[in-house]
């Protein structure tokens, strides 16, 4: 287990120096910089703005400034937000639990319409209950989230008035934030609506974050049930008498959620991604909106940085899964 | 009344190219206690008879007989709930490769005791302390009844099978190719924990095999299967001595027991015959040696022969 541990930490580190060089390479080489954008459509006086650029370090050559960079990030600064002057770790652990909210929300709506949709068009295959879910899974994971987000919008906000277009709670409810996460904080604050008001503000992003998840989940279920259930001991267990249901969950499902659990892994990078669009288009105050955010005012330690937490986020949730996929496959966790 | 009487058991498999009929009028009695082998090729039926008594046929298979009497329940019209209560409980099935009958997601205890739970033995204690008993009659460590499938050796793993089987008591138990996949040295302790098991158990026993060896020693009576059709069925004593159909008797002269230090094997030429090319007249008739012009026309019948049936115009006179 702790050899497991230390070879996954060796691929870390050299993942961690790609990711700095690559964030570090690529907002330098938009057109632009922090200075000019702080600016604005003022303008700023040439030396001023020359000054202003020693101060931030950006007058040294690349070579200099990269070096300055992981030095600082060797003793673990992250670096301060040129625009906000707070450091990019307090930014980005501000911000956090509200993507996180966001993508636990859409995985487990992901999870709990598409494992039973794969469980019923494999239990169904080939009849036109299966055609269905396999033809609207692959429209789902073929959509464009921006569009699907805009049509979503159309339809539940302004036709039908039935959820807010963005934001994270009505502004008639204020309440200090105990754990940040605005489903918990929304309830123990005890007032009358606003949890009611948080759930109708998180409804449209959970569904449009979690419909590519979604249609993953339930693809890999179909196919993962129907290779569990042409297996021998499908087939013991019925020449046990076991009944249908639990055939299906305890030894079919059970066995099928193997394959699932890894693409459901797979997935947690594909929903911070998918985090940044939904996030941008439902003004959703999260990670995702603060990178754009910091990639459009070119500010660059916030936006190497949040990158990095990215990254090291999504390296520990895979882990994560790792551990998981142990405990689900008897196998690998008697291998180790 | 016989303890299972099975009547013109016809199983056939839809494929794009046409019909396969796998098994075409099967019989089969068993008594309560006895001991019935069944043997034939690869491909004669063997397993597909006992699955389809089993119920375990799934579609594209179509399953029809005339009557499957289990114990005063005909299973070939019972409801499905009805069969269900009986198959793992009355009825058990050993299978050919222990390994993949085994779902890797749970222990042999979980597996014994699932078996309990679905036929209602007893409460959770109850079904624990019957795994252990039976885990100890099939010769089966209880230490090891957390253990997982792919933990196991196959002999070991047979046994657990083996022993998931017997749990509910069973008053049949069809055991198909037990020890196939086996090595040799743990085949003769299965063969011989299943004799024991039938002894104690006093439980009927079905046992697929191509092995002519075990068939002597283990059961009383014989069922030959050729490309789905019975061809011929004795007790084992008749039947090995004075095979009746030509096809037993080439069977038994190509055992190498029999031929031992005599030079080359007698084989049968040619291979059981597949969907698409089933002859005319009686099926075993292009292999046959005995064959004449009436074989290639007219399908014999089974019918009475010196104390079994054979399906044959001219059985092989011995002696």
């Amino acid at each position: 287990m702790l050899s497991f541990f230390l070879k996954r930490l060796a691929v870390v580190v050299p993942t961690f120096l790609g990711v700095t060089l690559i964030t570090f390479s690529l907002i330098r080489l938009a057109p632009g910089d922090p200075v000019e954008l702080l600016a604005g459509e003022r303008g700023i006086d040439p030396a001023r703005h020359a000054q202003m650029r020693a101060e931030l370090g950006l007058d040294q050559p690349l070579a200099v400034q990269y070096g300055r960079y992981v030095w600082q990030l060797v003793h673990g600064d992250l670096g301060h937000s040129i625009v906000s002057k707070e450091t990019v770790l307090s930014e980005f652990l501000t911000l956090f639990p509200e993507t996180i909210e966001l993508a636990v929300c859409a995985v487990t709506f992901a999870v709990v319409f598409g494992l039973p949709a794969g469980v019923i068009a494999a239990t169904r295959r080939g009849t036109a209950v299966d055609h269905t879910i396999i033809g609207v899974s692959l429209t789902g994971y073929s959509m464009p989230l921006f569009w699907w987000a805009l049509l979503l919008i159309m339809l539940c906000s302004v036709t039908l008035g039935l959820t807010p277009v963005s934001g994270r709670i009505s502004v008639i409810y204020y309440f200090e934030p105990v754990t940040g996460f605005m489903l918990i904080d929304s309830w123990i604050s005890g007032q009358v609506g606003a949890f009611a008001s948080a759930v109708r503000h998180l409804a449209l992003p959970t569904v449009v974050l979690g419909t590519i998840p979604l249609a993953a989940v339930a693809r890999m279920t179909r196919s993962a049930m129907l290779e569990a259930l042409g297996q021998d001991y499908v087939r013991a267990a019925r020449a046990r008498g076991v009944p249908k249901f639990q055939l299906m969950t305890v030894h079919a499902l059970r066995n099928a959620l193997i394959p699932v659990v890894t693409v459901i892994g797979l997935q947690i990078g594909v929903l911070l991604s998918g985090a940044i669009l939904t996030e941008t288009i439902f003004s959703w105050p999260g990670i995702g909106k603060w990178l754009i955010d910091s990639i459009a005012r070119r500010d660059y330690p916030a936006v190497q940085g949040g990158v990095l937490l990215v990254a090291a986020v999504v390296i520990t949730v895979n882990l994560l899964i790792d551990l998981l996929y142990g405990w689900v496959n008897p196998r690998i966790r008697h291998a180790r | 009344m016989p303890l299972l009487d099975i009547a013109d058991l016809n199983v056939s498999f839809t494929s794009r190219s046409g019909v396969f009929p796998a098994v075409e009028g099967f019989s089969l009695t068993v008594e309560a206690g006895e001991a019935v082998g069944i043997v034939g090729e690869s491909g004669a039926g063997k397993s597909v008879a006992m699955l389809a008594a089993m119920g375990l046929i799934e579609p594209p298979g179509r399953v029809s007989a005339r009557q499957m009497m289990f114990n005063g329940v005909d299973l070939a019209r019972t409801e499905p709930a009805t069969r269900r209560r009986v198959i793992g409980k009355d009825i058990a099935m050993v299978f050919q490769e222990p390994a993949s009958n085994l779902d890797p997601c749970y222990s042999i205890g979980f597996h014994i005791m699932e078996t309990l739970r679905v036929h209602n033995f007893g409460h959770r204690a109850a079904r624990r302390e019957r795994a252990i008993e039976v885990a100890r009659q099939v010769g089966f460590p209880p230490a090891r009844l957390d253990a997982f499938p792919h933990q196991l050796s196959g002999g070991m793993a047979q046994r657990a099978m083996i022993a998931m089987a017997i749990a509910c008591r069973p008053k049949l138990l069809i055991a198909d190719e037990p020890t196939t996949v086996l090595d040799v040295s743990v085949q003769a302790q299965i063969i011989a924990l299943l004799l024991a098991l039938r002894r104690t158990q006093g439980m009927a026993l079905i046992l697929i095999t191509h092995d002519m060896g075990v068939v002597a020693e283990a059961v009383e009576r014989v069922v030959v299967l050729y490309a789905g059709e019975v061809c011929e069925q004795a007790d084992t004593d008749r039947l090995l001595r004075a095979p009746c159909h030509p096809y037993t008797h080439a069977l038994l002269a190509a055992l190498p027991e029999r031929n031992f230090g005599t030079g080359p094997l007698p084989a049968i030429p040619g291979a059981v015959p597949g969907g698409g090319d089933r002859p005319e007249g009686c099926l075993f008739h292009p292999r046959c040696v005995y064959a004449v012009e009436r074989c290639q026309r007219e399908a014999p019948a089974l019918r009475p022969l010196e104390g079994g049936l054979v399906r044959c115009h001219f059985p092989v006179k011995n002696g």
